[in-house]
């Protein structure tokens, strides 16, 4: 059902400016679509149109198959490539053209609901939740860093959900994509991680954490299976690994001693010397950063290895 | 040794680090003042301003913290 008003054509609900070909109202599947009830243009009904009131579309997007983006931070990377080609139905690739890197990520059959924080800047606000059918995948952008969060059996999605599905994605033009497609091919998550084969994952390319000063070779990886790791601190609240936190190999513990001078001076740690340390054990697959101290900016020596837990451990 | 208000302490740990240990964050005064490159270790002692040893403000005159 179509009405003129003033310019302006009301379709299946929305607005829509004549002259622009845009829709100017929000979308009116409300929150249940979308987080946004502007996400179906990204916030922005001018520079993305949305012809079948599904999802917008911006330059350079395409519906099915392989879509890319000059601009890996447009809107149209999100609203309009991922979310259509998500919604068709069928498999899509992501081209990250900036700088010519190019990663893929390919989703298979998959459905599921969505939302997008675009305005934030919180790292973690991306997060959106589940999957309506409990294969789908839920997309969250958020401003230093985006992150996709989706998947789990009909339950709100969880980054710990050994179904997840995640896409990763830096300002830096260096994108992520893991755990994609794990829950619709069964999948492991470290055959997700690795870029297998199998239908529906992706190719891994782990970003570079900003917010971390970093050990002077940052590998970015993942864990393996039984890979143990310690976190040693002044107090025991300070032990606890949350995104961003460091540690270090259960070897580089082992081989430096209980000694709390001995790790302040090979960690290259200011302040008060560590008194506690608490083992962790990531289960496998668990995005980590690998390097050396650097050492010498706070009077420590550095040079063992050192780890970076980008996520955190829930 | 100058350390932070306590109250400061859980949200600090929260941030992620800028080396093992270490917090790098900005800091509000009381009367609007800001203070950058303020490395905290272990959520509460402060190690260095910038490049300095030397903490340029009053700790208790502090009233938030910020990651940087």
């Amino acid at each position: 059902m179509k009405k003129r008003l003033l310019g302006y054509v009301l379709i299946l609900g929305l607005l829509i400016s004549s002259p622009l070909r845009a829709f100017i109202s929000p979308d009116p599947e409300g929150h249940v679509a979308s987080m946004d009830l502007y996400s179906y243009c990204n916030g922005d009904p001018v520079n993305a149109y949305d012809p079948d009131g599904r999802f917008g579309k911006g330059v350079g997007s395409g519906w099915n198959g392989s879509i890319s983006s000059t601009d890996p931070s447009s809107t149209a990377f999100y609203a309009g490539n991922l979310l259509g080609g998500i919604w068709s139905g069928e498999a899509i690739g992501i081209q990250n053209g900036l700088g010519g890197t190019v990663h893929s990520l390919t989703l298979g059959n998959v459905s599921g609901a969505f939302g997008s924080d675009p305005n934030s800047f919180e790292y973690h606000s991306g997060r959106v939740g589940g999957a309506a059918l409990g294969l789908g995948v839920a997309i969250g952008t958020g401003g230093a860093a985006y992150e996709a969060v989706g998947g789990g059996a009909g339950l709100s999605s969880l980054y710990a959900s050994a179904s997840a599905n995640a896409l990763y994605y830096a300002p830096a033009a260096v994108s992520v994509a893991y755990n994609v497609g794990n829950a619709l091919s069964g999948e492991s998550p470290i055959g997700a991680l690795e870029g297998s084969a199998a239908k529906g994952t992706g190719q891994l390319v782990q970003t570079e954490f900003a917010f971390a000063r970093g050990a002077s070779i940052q590998t970015p990886g993942v864990t393996q299976t039984g890979e143990i790791f310690v976190r040693v601190g002044a107090t025991e609240a300070s032990t606890a690994i949350r995104a961003g936190s460091y540690a270090m190999p259960e070897a580089t513990f082992n081989a430096l001693g209980r000694n709390p001078a001995v790790l302040k001076d090979a960690l290259d740690i200011p302040g008060s010397a560590p008194q506690f340390f608490r083992y962790i054990r990531p289960p496998a697959g668990t995005p980590i950063q690998r390097g050396i101290v650097p050492g010498g900016e706070f009077g420590g020596v550095g040079g063992h290895p050192e780890v970076i837990f980008p996520r955190g451990i829930n | 040794m100058i350390e932070l208000p306590s109250k400061f302490e859980k949200k600090i740990l929260e941030y992620p680090e800028y080396s093992y240990g270490v917090t790098r964050i900005v800091v509000t005064m009381d009367d609007g003042n800001e203070f950058s490159d303020v490395f905290v270790a272990w959520g509460k002692e402060i190690v260095k301003v910038g490049s300095s040893e030397d903490v340029p403000f009053d700790p208790l005159r502090i009233i938030d913290v910020r990651r940087q």
